[in-house]
């Protein structure tokens, strides 16, 4: 599975889109910068919940995920060279989870690192936050990563249905309608963060338990890695 | 049980359809070891045949067993299959060893030094294997595939279009490749769409037309089908008239047109009668030809006659 992985983070990192994702995973970090040497009226607390919950949860973290788990498989769909690792003695999920694997780590982890500096800047160097932030970001990148990498395999508009869930159902719909808020990674993302450190993100309404918040998390990555699996022994490659 | 051997693939009424789209049409075929084609005109439906014996793509109606096994969700069977695809994607970022040694990593091949190193000094590419993919010719990128395609010595081999994008030195090179692995007793499966390509290849060909089996055989017997198949050929002339009268007395020649813009249409059923007739007359009657060009050799044409018994 290491090579599969070692390929995917290579054809990842490799592309264009990188330049565009680091700009993105910068921007945190130079807004705590500007914080810092600019002078407001906002408190360290509530520029560090702006930037998570604004900047980080609703755009950035969604967008780098989008990227780079709808062309785990994508790249490989649109060039024709999936059949090089689906001709191979490998169980599909062996396939399946260093793909997964791998936009998480390409994608996930710049963003959950983005997020840290950037609360333990504007914080002043303290690290509960920050941490609770960076693991926050990355239980959400899993469960995007997932959700993502499925679509990419499922759809040949998958980056349209990402944004679609992104920005429509997230965005809107998730965060009006009481039915329907515990089917957002969103919320998931910034219940656990409030979850680990209760100082942080306090004016978010009715937010997740750290636990229903992880649980929620790990049945989206189970059922999406296990649909991702059944459309690779499926589908015919092309 | 008659003590025989199973043949390494059976392709058992097979049929697929994308859409309202027939490719292939119930199709059965045996293959065993040595060199077998699968011959036939772009979108004949061999790809898609080959497709479906590697299991990319499941098959509409019918079975594919490889090796007695079924070869849809059965991973485990890649061990002993090498399959190139027809298109040429490769991953461009990796260098032409890495790409050989990923095949080799996936196949779990257990010297995979020794095995990379192996596969690379048969496609003859040890001087260039350090370069990257994207920076390969096309026959270069070929070969490298092919490298990658046995890395793990499997007993059976299916190459769609092997000697694509190949010059006639590669092609050459990759012909006896292909016999010398044959010769060690896989069983090899290529596709082509060029009969001379198959020939001194392949020991039995089987003739895909329009998705349907059309013909099988060895190369002289699919050769003995074509050259008895009736065909026209254009003659420029500088006195047709005269010509024609001279052609009708050849027995090879079945009708003689002139056209409207002067030139003969000269409908024959033996090449070789006409080849030797030809040249005779035009010298007995003093006539000078200017052009002499088959009008209906196109592959499809020869594959058509040969499916359906009537030529274009």
């Amino acid at each position: 599975m290491t090579a599969i992985f070692v390929l995917t983070a290579r054809q990842l990192a490799g592309s264009r889109r990188v330049w565009l994702v680091l700009a993105l995973v910068a921007l945190p970090v130079l807004a705590a910068v500007l914080f810092h040497v600019g002078e407001t009226t906002t408190t360290n607390a509530r520029f560090a919940d702006n930037v998570t919950t604004t900047l980080i949860a609703s755009g950035i973290l969604p967008l780098v995920m989008l990227l780079f788990a709808t062309s785990a498989f994508g790249n490989e769909l649109v060039d024709r060279t999936l059949g090089y690792l689906a001709l191979k003695p490998l169980a599909r999920w062996r396939i399946v989870l260093p793909k997964l694997a791998a936009a998480f780590f390409v994608g996930g982890v710049p963003v959950a690192a983005s997020g840290f500096v950037a609360v333990a800047l504007v914080d002043g160097g303290g690290l509960r936050g920050a941490l609770a932030t960076g693991l926050g970001l990355l239980v959400g990148a899993a469960a995007y990563a997932a959700i993502f990498t499925w679509a990419g395999l499922a759809s040949r508009h998958a980056l349209l249905l990402g944004l679609v869930y992104v920005f429509v159902w997230e965005a809107t719909l998730a965060a009006y309608l009481d039915g329907v808020r515990f089917l957002s990674i969103r919320r998931y993302t910034l219940g656990l963060i409030h979850g680990l450190d209760e100082a942080r993100l306090a004016r978010i309404d009715d937010p997740l338990s750290s636990g229903a918040a992880i649980l929620a998390a790990a049945l989206v990555v189970g059922a999406f890695t296990a649909l991702t699996v059944r459309k690779l022994v499926r589908m015919d490659v092309p | 049980m008659n003590g025989e051997p199973a043949p390494t693939i059976e392709v058992e009424g097979v049929s697929k359809w994308f859409g309202g789209v027939v490719a292939v049409s119930d199709v059965s075929l045996v293959v065993e070891p040595g060199v077998t084609a699968l011959l036939g005109p772009n979108g004949a439906g061999k790809t898609t045949l080959l497709r479906t014996i590697g299991g990319l793509t499941l098959p509409s109606e019918g079975t594919v067993t490889v090796f007695g096994e079924p070869i849809r969700r059965n991973p485990g069977l890649y061990r002993r299959i090498g399959y190139m695809p027809e298109h040429e994607a490769v991953y461009d970022f990796l260098t032409g060893r890495q790409f050989v040694e990923l095949g080799a990593r996936l196949q779990g091949v257990d010297d995979l030094d020794a095995a990379v190193g192996r596969a690379i000094e048969t496609v003859d590419l040890v001087k260039d294997q350090d370069r990257r993919l994207r920076g390969y010719s096309r026959g270069m990128r070929q070969r490298m595939r092919l490298a990658a395609t046995l890395v793990h010595d499997p007993p059976l081999l299916v190459l769609d279009e092997p000697l694509s994008g190949t010059d006639p030195a590669q092609r050459l090179h990759l012909r006896d490749v292909i016999r010398r692995l044959a010769g060690e007793g896989r069983t090899v499966l290529v596709s082509s769409h060029i009969l001379e390509e198959v020939d001194q290849l392949a020991d039995r060909i089987h003739l895909m037309v329009s998705g349907k089996l059309a013909a099988s055989g060895d190369y002289r017997a699919i050769r003995l089908k074509l050259n008895d198949r009736p065909f026209v050929v254009r003659i420029d002339c500088a006195n047709a008239r005269a010509l024609a009268a001279g052609l009708l007395r050849v027995d090879a020649v079945e009708s003689v047109e002139v056209a409207d813009d002067g030139a003969l249409r000269v409908r024959s059923r033996d090449v070789s009668s006409l080849q030797r007739s030809l040249p005779a007359i035009a010298r007995e009657l003093d006539i000078r030809l200017s052009r002499v060009e088959p009008l209906d050799d196109s592959l499809e044409s020869v594959f058509e006659y040969l499916a359906t018994g009537t030529g274009r």
